[in-house]
């Protein structure tokens, strides 16, 4: 057997171990695991194991090889994903971890069964705009890989250089804000809503996204007297919520001042019982 | 890719020389990339693919760097939501408030779910790496098709760079929505027809993955779909009247598999989908027949792109119509009978047929966009194939000797920088033509209306905020953007028909008519309405004064809510309120 041919029927029995060592590691709760595994699954391994069970001869060209596993893996997701919806099994980690699998492992043995008959046909094909295809192997020297590895590792850098910059970026710019949030409680479960004359509860809420700390001064009042002040300091990103009881009737009113000032910079009302 | 990330960086921070880093930064990458794809110099089919895949690489990134935390589009917080509900339910074809047809084309859910469920990570991050993945594979997809039918590496190659130049193609079919998970398979079923040859052996693979890719393409997208279905018929019909030297009936087969898959979706389990897409197209048919009787178009008052981008718009579609003439007058002159050459022409006069479009009514220019995402493949193939053989099929040496000298003899009248130059016109006209339109190249303050520069932290705190203090599915009124959040982040059922009651200046019986007819529960009022008009020429998912905004809306028809009786403002952010009129 030829080394290329050797390497060649690898290829299929190599997906289909990988395939049963990434199901085993989706149980392992690390990211570090999982997250190369399941792209493996998701993106590499039934196709492969696929495109080596339906071409195995030397039909395809190098661009094809390349092009079809992630094309093949993800049709199988989709056409997996409903066989399995339609025999009623849930979507989730363990079916799509079978699914995966069990097809990386299936094309893996219709591959070697199919290695003998393989045929050996080329990809030439009729001429179009005059131009005539053949399938191009190019001869590869470790200087020309070299020379043609060393820009593609400095796009790598720029490209890295550029995410970093785009991550830190996407978070400036935005303008701060707090939110002011006052709503009926719901009734527990199982409770019937409160009688008309009875005291309501509401639930008041308070989101500081300021850039910086801020103290707020929140006051809860009606038109008959009723009144509730709150002293909060919040940092950005701090949350505050309070559930109080208030008159059934009347319209509650909730105004928050920020940093001691004078009018009210949020607010909300909820009319009661009329 | 540098040189953008820092445009888009400063475009945050509102820098003046961020527009000029965007194009410099554009035309650095694209230009040199055709200008080697196109030179004698080329080395082969790796230096093409690798090329074609590079600039893949470079523009996914480009759409990637606009918004690397969070989704933005409107299409993409849907899908977002759609595969949220997958991981959720465990369960396909489950209602989506936010885009209902779209629960019955899971394909794109079943891949963000699935790789959510085997990674461990986030749907967004999931998303966004199945959206890259799906890019590359649909330009890898693309090269092996042009290589199949007959392509030399460099015409592959710049088939793939000039295709970067569709409307739609840097950012909308990047996105994390259906169609960018139904384009691949649709170049995968053309490159195996092309491959699949029925008399001879082996052709049983070509088949089940042309097969495989009809049946993804059919459960993914309907546009898609329908797209397949036109080109696989078109290949079909002209194999049938150019018939090769031996019979080709593989696009017949496909073709007929294609159309036989695609209805049986459709009437089984996506009908939905014929009212969906009927009201676009009646909408068109009114506008087209309101041209056919004299009178026009609707005019829009809203600020069009700047002066010299429209000129590079006309420009770069001359240079497509010249290019379309000189394939033509080539194929009619030595009488070709090659089946693909002539779907490609056809194809290509399809994409000046839906050019067209742009003209017709105010979803025009959307309606082109999304054409041509398709009949921009065939043209993109012409354009490259007649720039390759540019120089050749001018006959040099024929013209006399001053005018050959400096035209077609001339040395920048050879394909690579002729073409690159003629690429790097349409992919500045794609850019200042396409998506994002011209006032979102660079992200940056916020826009009413302005789809993703709408997308800001205080929009999204209030939309989470009504799922979590609300409960899910209220039926909330909202403007355009806010009817996208409430219905993703908030799990809430929108309501864009509401527009009157943020546009009336008095509280009035007509408006409680309204709150009822349309059973709304809560609104969502951004008063950023006030400050500015819609960059995208509505406030509302449907609008009756679209595109005709001369003044942003009174600041007292939106806070007028603040005193009716029984309206509770039970949220305040400052720019945004939500009232509940459950009350009133």
């Amino acid at each position: 057997m030829r080394p290329a041919a050797l390497h060649r029927d690898a290829v299929p029995v190599l997906a289909a171990v990988l395939a049963v060592v990434a199901a085993a590691a989706q149980w392992v709760p690390l990211p570090a695991v999982r997250v190369p595994t399941g792209l493996l699954l998701v993106f590499v391994l039934p196709g492969l194991a696929l495109a080596a069970a339906l071409f195995p001869g030397r039909v395809l060209s190098i661009v094809e090889r390349l092009v079809l596993p992630p094309a093949l893996s993800l049709a199988v997701l989709v056409l997996g994903g409903l066989g399995m919806f339609a025999a009623g099994i849930p979507l989730g980690r363990a079916s799509w971890t079978a699914l995966t699998t069990s097809v990386t492992v299936a094309a893996a043995v219709v591959a070697r069964l199919r290695r003998d008959t393989a045929g050996t046909g080329s990809a030439a094909e009729t001429a179009m705009f005059g131009r005539v295809l053949a399938v191009d192997r190019e001869k590869m020297t470790v200087g020309a890989a070299v020379w043609r590895l060393a820009p593609l590792a400095l796009a790598v850098l720029l490209i890295a250089g550029a995410g970093v910059l785009a991550m830190r970026s996407a978070g400036t710019g935005g303008e701060p804000f707090t939110g002011l949030s006052l709503v009926p409680s719901p009734a527990p479960d199982g409770q019937q809503q409160a009688p008309p004359q009875t005291p309501r509860t509401v639930q008041v809420a308070i989101r500081c996204e300021e850039g910086e700390a801020t103290r707020y001064s929140l006051r809860i009042a009606d038109p008959n007297g009723f009144e509730r002040t709150f002293d909060v300091a919040l940092e950005p990103g701090g949350r505050w919520s309070q559930t109080l009881e208030v008159p059934a009737s009347g319209t509650v009113t909730a105004d928050l001042f920020k940093n001691g000032g004078q009018a009210p910079y949020r607010s909300a009302h909820l009319a009661g019982v009329r | 890719m540098l040189l953008v990330a820092f445009a888009y960086a400063g475009g945050r921070t509102g820098a003046a020389w961020a527009s000029t880093a965007y194009w410099v930064g554009q035309v650095v990458v694209y230009t040199p990339i055709v200008f080697r794809l196109l030179s004698r110099r080329l080395t082969g089919v790796t230096e093409s693919f690798l090329l074609a895949m590079g600039l893949a690489v470079n523009q996914y990134m480009l759409k990637w760097m606009f918004s690397p935390d969070q989704f933005r589009f409107p299409d993409e917080l849907q899908h977002w939501l759609s595969t949220t509900i997958v991981l959720e339910t465990g369960r396909l074809f489950q209602p989506n408030s936010a885009l209902p047809v779209a629960a019955h084309f899971p394909g794109l859910e079943e891949m963000g779910s699935a790789l959510v469920s085997l990674t461990g990570l986030s749907v967004t991050d999931a998303g966004l790496l199945t959206a890259g993945v799906l890019r590359l594979v649909f330009v890898g997809a693309l090269f092996m098709m042009v290589r199949r039918a007959g392509g030399s590496p460099s015409l592959a190659g710049a088939t793939c760079a000039i295709y970067a130049t569709a409307l739609h193609y840097l950012f909308f079919n990047a996105m994390y929505i259906y169609q960018t998970a139904a384009l691949p398979f649709l170049m995968l079923a053309i490159w195996a027809t092309r491959s699949w040859r029925s008399r001879e052996p082996g052709y049983v693979p070509y088949a089940v993955v042309g097969v495989a890719s009809v049946a993804v393409v059919a459960v993914s997208h309907h546009i898609t779909a329908m797209a397949m279905v036109g080109t696989l018929g078109l290949l079909a019909l002209c194999d049938l009247v150019f018939p090769a030297t031996h019979k080709r009936r593989s696009a017949l087969a496909l073709a007929v598999t294609a159309v036989v898959v695609v209805v049986a979706w459709v009437l089984l389990v996506a009908n939905e989908i014929i009212d969906y897409l009927g009201a676009p197209l009646q909408s068109m048919l009114a506008s087209l027949t309101q041209i056919f009787a004299g009178g026009g178009s609707k005019v829009s008052v809203a600020p069009g792109n700047p002066l010299w981008q429209l000129g590079i718009q006309a420009a770069a579609l001359l240079s497509l119509l010249v290019l379309l003439a000189r394939a033509s007058w080539v194929a009619l002159r030595k009488r070709e009978r090659d089946a693909w050459q002539w779907a490609v022409l056809v194809g290509s006069v399809a994409f000046f047929a839906t050019s067209g479009l742009r003209f017709v009514g105010a979803q025009g220019p959307e309606l082109a966009g999304r054409a041509s995402t398709f009949t921009y493949v065939p043209m993109s193939m012409l354009a490259a194939a007649t720039i390759v053989d540019w120089r050749r099929g001018l006959r040099p040496h024929t013209w006399p000797g001053p005018l050959g000298r400096l035209t077609v003899n001339a040395r920048w009248a050879r394909p690579a920088p002729l073409g690159a130059a003629m690429a790097t016109l349409l992919m500045l006209a794609a850019r200042a033509g396409g998506w994002p339109p011209y006032w979102e190249h660079l992200p940056g303050k916020y826009l009413v209306s302005g789809f993703e520069r709408s997308v800001v932290g205080e929009n999204v705190t209030a939309a989470w905020w009504t799922g979590e203090a609300l409960g899910w599915r209220n039926r909330f009124a909202a403007d355009l953007s806010g009817a996208t959040l409430v219905s993703t982040y908030g799990r809430q059922d929108p309501v864009g028909e509401a527009a009157d009651l943020y546009y009336d200046p008095v509280w009035g019986l007509r408006d409680q008519q309204i709150l009822q007819s349309l059973q709304i529960d809560y609104l969502w009022v951004d008063v950023r309405m006030s400050q500015q008009l819609p960059a995208s020429g509505v406030y509302f998912v449907v609008d009756p004064k679209a595109q005709r905004h001369v003044t942003p809306v009174p600041l007292e028809n939106l806070v007028k809510f603040d005193h009716i009786p029984g309206v509770n403002l039970v949220y305040d952010s400052g720019n945004i309120r939500i009232y509940d009129v459950r009350g009133a």
